[in-house]
């Protein structure tokens, strides 16, 4: 079969008939008029041929619609290019194993939930001995030396314990919103770590919900990981960096 | 008073004998990536080469959070970019590979590259003050005049007189709710930007030495001299409580090497008369405007070693997720409040005067 790619259309029974299935609700309650909106709305969202397959009242004056159609639009898929890197994942073992035979000593980590934030479900997921998802947490690694402070660390008192403690990461969760505040609260550890002249000396790294790559780079961090991050890969990002760094040589 | 239109305004900016110019933003949304493309544009038609780096991400397709779109990059032909490989390879410009920084992101190390024939790039910049550095001194060697540092969300470190001559401030609708806590911020932000230099030059070289040898020091009257007391610790930051006996001593200065934050600022309240603090530069200050205006208002000075030079604000008056302004009104009270620093709305082009 010949794919376009540089038209590439939503795929239901045939090639390029552009079918897809939307469900939505609209503030009405049910009936001729609401189906007839719902149509209408498909129609200008640049679906041919709507048809309004479920209409179910919520209640409180609500319809919940589910409707199928044909969409016009198509995408130029050769034209698109994304950055991506891959990271290299490592087991639980081999993690322990190069951190051995490359670094020669063991590796500390400090980790919290910083400024206002109290969810700390990431950073134990992380950290904490029982790990995720069937992978050990930090804590449980022989060769890493793992202190999570909880949740409501001021970022002085994170960096102070960092350094009191020779941390090679520091560990950060942060459920960011939309709200700058959660935003602001992190780029205050990076800042604050460049004032006290030790941003070159450890590995910055946040975690939550939301984050990505793009963002830990806005946010001045070494690397951030979103939902369905494991400990591993976590343990594997800061123990390939420290090798890179090592072989580098000093900064 | 005489209108100046930024371009001839910007003109003057880039012709200086400055290397790099950052641009700093008050939060996200704010205008950063509306400056960056005005001077690019602007350079590239004053037949400047540019060299274009970013203190954190920009020139993507959407706002990662927001999810709305964002303003992209448009690289001229013979600019210099630097960004992460990863982005190198997507960029929509045709570039040349010319510099391999060995400075990681996670998207990659930043190479930096230079534009064979125009198009839109993605800039993925190094997260610390010393990997702008690197990437400054090679572009401004190659001819880059000036390097365009782009900023990220609020952070300050990229107008570190270490990378930066000249720094732009961002600002606009999104900083507060209320006009008047827009202004309230900028206005302190400005000021601390903005803090003079230490104008005692054997002072000033007591303290660069006091610094390279030690987180923090009290300068202790000694004749016509001073005495020079040294307090080491791991970082800058756990001087806090020896700094605070030592002051408790007859004394003229303290220099602190690091981030001067609120908790630094309350011990030197509760002295008796609170002393000349001596930081390195404004990208230190770590501390609540209240505290702030209390230490001056209590007869403290605070003066740094390396001054930063604040050549102008950008205002946006709109807000993806808030209220917006009239623009011509907001240029107008903004401007006003600000003088008089020189204030620009780049997309009315033009400046309050």
């Amino acid at each position: 079969m010949q794919i376009d790619l540089t038209r590439i259309k939503a795929y239901g029974d045939t090639m390029d008939d552009g079918a897809m299935q939307l469900s939505f609700t609209l503030p009405v309650p049910p009936g001729e008029e609401a189906r007839e909106a719902a149509r209408q709305m498909a129609l200008q969202m640049g679906l041919d041929t709507p048809s309004v397959v479920e209409m179910a009242d919520l209640g409180v004056g609500f319809s919940f619609f589910v409707v199928y159609g044909k969409c016009r639009h198509y995408v130029d898929y050769t034209a698109i290019k994304i950055p991506k890197r891959q990271l290299h994942v490592m087991t639980f073992k081999e993690i322990n194993s190069a951190i051995k035979e490359h670094l020669g000593r063991k590796v500390t980590v400090v980790a919290a939930c910083t400024g206002s934030d109290a969810h700390t479900v990431g950073i134990d997921a992380i950290v904490n001995m029982k790990g995720y998802a069937g992978e050990y947490g930090l804590e449980r690694y022989p060769e890493i030396d793992a202190y999570n402070l909880g949740s409501q660390v001021p970022n002085a008192e994170l960096l102070t314990k960092a350094v009191a403690c020779h941390a090679d990461a520091v560990l950060v969760s942060q459920v960011v919103t939309q709200r700058n505040i959660h935003l602001e609260n992190l780029t205050e550890l990076v800042e604050l770590a460049e004032a006290e002249g030790i941003r070159d000396k450890m590995i910055f790294i946040c975690g939550g919900p939301r984050i990505s790559h793009e963002l830990a780079i806005e946010l001045g961090f070494d690397a951030g990981f979103g939902s369905g991050t494991l400990p591993n890969h976590v343990a594997s990002f800061i123990v390939n960096e420290l090798i890179r760094r090592q072989k580098a040589g000093p900064e | 008073m005489s209108v100046l239109v930024p371009e001839k305004y910007f003109d003057l900016i880039c012709s200086r004998a400055t290397t790099a110019i950052a641009i700093v933003g008050m939060t996200k949304n704010v205008g950063k990536t509306v400056t960056l493309n005005y001077l690019i544009r602007h350079c590239a038609q004053a037949g400047r080469v540019t060299g274009l780096v970013s203190a954190g991400y920009d020139g993507e397709r959407f706002d990662r959070l927001t999810l709305k779109d964002k303003p992209r990059i448009y690289a001229p032909a013979g600019s210099f970019v630097a960004t992460a490989k990863a982005c190198l390879d997507a960029a929509g410009a045709v570039m040349e590979p010319l510099y391999r920084s060995r400075i990681s992101t996670p998207l990659g190390e930043v190479w930096i590259a230079v534009v064979k024939e125009a198009g839109l790039v993605e800039l993925a910049g190094p997260g610390s003050v010393s990997g702008l550095k690197i990437l400054i001194e090679w572009m401004s060697a190659q001819g880059a005049h000036p390097v365009l540092i782009d900023g990220a969300i609020n952070r300050q470190a990229s107008a570190s007189p270490l990378v930066a001559g000249e720094v732009i401030l961002a600002s606009g609708a999104a900083v507060a709710a209320t006009l008047d806590d827009v202004i309230r911020k900028t206005l302190y932000r400005c000021i601390l930007l903005e803090t003079p230099a230490l104008e005692d030059k054997r002072m000033e070289r007591k303290a660069r030495e006091a610094i390279c040898s030690a987180g923090a020091a009290v300068l202790h009257p000694s004749g016509s001299d001073w005495k020079v007391e040294l307090l080491s610790a791991p970082i800058p930051l756990m001087t806090g409580a020896g700094l605070k006996v030592r002051c408790e001593q007859e004394m003229s200065a303290v220099v602190l090497g690091g981030a001067l934050v609120d908790k630094l600022l309350i011990d030197l309240l509760a002295l008796p008369s609170p002393p000349l603090l001596v930081l390195r530069d404004a990208t230190r200050f770590f501390v609540s405007a209240e505290l702030f205006y209390r230490y001056l208002n209590s007869g403290g000075v605070i003066r740094v070693l390396d001054p930063i030079k604040l050549c102008a604000v950008t205002l946006n008056p709109t807000d993806p997720l808030g209220k917006g302004y009239p623009p011509q009104e907001f240029l107008k009270l903004v401007g006003e409040a600000l003088a008089p620093r020189p204030v620009f709305d780049l997309i009315l082009k033009n400046k309050f005067s």
